[in-house]
């Protein structure tokens, strides 16, 4: 026999065949379907994307730009970086490696527009001093001896996308009431099957078009503040670095999807009300992309080394928010879990033995 | 018959109604206090001597004005020891003492009677004698208490026991396993929470921030009622019985157990 799945038409469950019947059956509502009721059902997928493509030909570098351009290329890890004529790179931002060298700058697309730096290498400096400061788990000797090894300014390429999102989502909910009568305890689950459909829209989602970036760190640096953002000029980079994306448009577009898609079962579930319970059993949602844009967003990279690792750290050149990853030492760890539990126990006792004194008086 | 035969066999039985009570009445009335009429007093041993005889336990009634400083139950696990009353091994026995100069009254127990006499049986013991005591009638309140030592030995069904004494250090280690249980918890809860301030580089999940909130529009609203399932659970309701078997002991100056209780009059 055939796999086909087929939803309950009444409340989008999966129906599953019974062979006793000859038809199909809806755990969830308790339906039964023959066929025919079936078919002419279409396969509902997670929904449609369209839309989207960055359209470039509004954007084309100017003669007299590109000459006062150098592209610095690391031996290392193939990073590359745009400076202006002004600005000399002596390391490579991303591994820290020093042999790098320029060559001609070409291709990639003109950024349409940059939120300028507003935080300046001092404050970037202080705020990883600050964020250092009152982390338990962070072995002592990298607080203490620990320096930044490099901070530099880089504007890192972002994809914003706009969008409309058209979702139709499913819930399966219940709800639950107790009672009690004579020497029996009662309980009523009432299932519902909820629905609702809606259109929203969002702006400007941002995604990085880098892989020397981490993801999860420029996601982290979320959000900037779009009122800044200014046309794009070349004199922006003056003093700081700038990176080439590597990703494009389309390459990124899936981690934006699934952030909206995530928005939309959030807005629709906020209207579901006055339930015990509520799961998504279907989210159908048509991502419908409007205008995309290529814009260099400002960052300051740290990096730092902690036994013969590296840690990379990042602040928002614009909100100064800064995230990243510390290290975290295993044995203050495993110290302050035993630490907790014992002390718990020891408080549980002594206050017990106070209580049976009391008592016992 | 003749008259010698007559006599002879009243002598006889003289001898033994002389000879018997004599024998058979060791001393367990001690009334230094003077509470108690002849009377009573031959009621009362006669009573004790009965339930010696029946139970092989040991009774003893003390009054007295001068409690030597103690307190009643000192004064009475005191006088059962160094008179070293009590039948069998365990020196089995309970004891009365009325203290007039204390106006307290106490019963110890000994041996096998701690376990006889369970706490809740003393306390309906202690509330027998008490009104009696109150009102002075002193002969009445230790025949009284007699009949309900004969009564809780006549039904003593040999489930009692000893209450542990509480030893706050010992008892309280119960409470470590839940609490090492509940610190677990706490641990694992603070070390995640330590644990994700030190690594904040997580991509947002969703795009909340970017969503025009003056763009949401809801297309359709509905709620489809399916099914209803009830289901039902017996309540267990507890049958903890009430009434306590067991007995508390402490341990008397001369370093012998003793269960009881007593109080003020």
């Amino acid at each position: 026999m055939d796999v086909v799945n087929y939803q309950c038409p009444n409340c989008d469950a999966p129906l599953k065949f019974s062979s006793k019947s000859q038809q199909w059956d809806c755990e969830f509502c308790g339906s039964s379907f023959k066929l025919e009721d079936l078919k002419g059902q279409e396969a509902k997928g997670e929904g449609t994307v369209t839309g989207g493509e960055y359209d470039a030909a509004e954007n084309e570098w100017r003669e007299d730009e590109l000459k006062g351009m150098k592209v610095y290329s690391c031996e290392q890890c193939g990073g590359e970086i745009i400076a202006d004529e002004m600005t000399s790179a002596s390391f490579c931002p991303y591994c820290g490696n020093t042999a790098i060298f320029s060559k001609q700058f070409e291709g990639a697309y003109r950024p349409e527009s940059v939120i300028p730096f507003k935080m300046d290498k001092k404050q970037a400096k202080e705020a990883y001093q600050k964020f250092c400061k009152g982390k338990w788990l962070i072995p002592r000797d990298f607080t203490s001896a620990n320096k930044i090894d490099e901070v530099t300014g880089v504007y890192v390429p972002f994809w914003l996308y706009d969008c409309e999102a058209d979702s139709d989502i499913t819930f399966h909910a219940t709800k639950i009431k107790t009672w009690r009568q004579g020497d029996y305890e009662y309980t009523k689950t009432d299932y519902y099957a909820v629905r609702r459909s809606g259109n929203m829209a969002f702006t400007q989602v941002p995604a990085d078009g880098s892989t020397k970036m981490d993801d999860d760190l420029m996601g982290a640096l979320e959000p900037f503040q779009y009122q800044d953002m200014t046309d794009f000029s070349t004199a922006y980079l003056s003093g700081y670095l700038a990176e080439k994306y590597d990703q494009g448009a389309e390459d990124v577009k899936p981690r934006v999807d699934t952030r909206m898609r995530n928005s939309a079962v959030g807005v629709l579930q906020d209207t579901v009300r006055g339930y015990s319970s509520v799961n998504v059993a279907q989210n159908v949602t048509n991502l419908n992309y409007g205008k995309t844009r290529y814009v260099l967003l400002p960052v300051w990279m740290l990096a730092s080394k902690y036994k013969d690792k590296d840690y990379m750290f990042a602040m928002n050149g614009q909100t100064g928010k800064m995230v990243g990853n510390l290290p975290i030492s295993v044995p203050r760890a495993v110290a302050t879990f035993f630490g907790i539990m014992g002390g718990t126990a020891l408080i549980g006792y002594i206050g017990a033995v106070i209580l049976f004194l009391l008592g016992g008086m | 018959m003749n008259k010698r035969i007559t006599a002879a066999v009243l002598a006889a039985l003289m001898t033994v109604l002389m000879t018997v009570p004599a024998f058979a009445y060791e001393e367990r009335v001690f009334d230094d206090a003077g509470l108690l009429s002849e009377d009573e007093i031959t009621q009362i041993n006669e009573e004790i001597d009965t339930i010696r005889s029946t139970y092989d336990c040991d009774v003893v009634v003390v009054t007295t004005n001068d409690s030597e400083g103690k307190t009643a139950m000192e004064y009475a696990d005191d006088y059962y020891d160094d008179n070293g009353f009590g039948i069998g091994a365990e020196r089995d026995g309970i004891i009365l003492t009325i203290n007039m100069d204390i106006r307290e009254y106490w019963m110890s127990t000994c041996g096998q009677a701690i376990l006889w006499f369970s706490d809740s049986e003393i306390e309906s013991m202690k509330s027998t004698v008490q009104s009696y005591l109150s009102d002075g009638s002193y002969g009445d309140g230790v025949l009284a208490w007699l009949g309900d030592v004969s009564y809780e030995l006549e039904y003593d069904d040999g489930s009692g026991y000893i209450i542990e004494e509480s030893n706050p250090f010992a008892d309280a280690l119960g409470i470590v396993p839940m609490a090492l249980l509940i610190g677990l918890i706490l641990a694992v809860i603070l070390i995640i929470v330590l644990i994700r301030i030190c690594r904040t580089a997580v991509t947002p999940a969703q795009a909340g921030d970017y969503l025009q909130k003056d763009a949401i529009t809801i297309k359709k609203r509905e709620d489809l009622f399916l099914r209803s399932h009830t289901t039902s659970v017996k309540i267990e309701s507890d049958t903890s019985s009430s009434g306590g078997g067991g007995s508390s002991a402490h341990t008397s100056s001369s370093g012998s157990s003793h269960g009881g209780g007593g109080g003020k009059f």
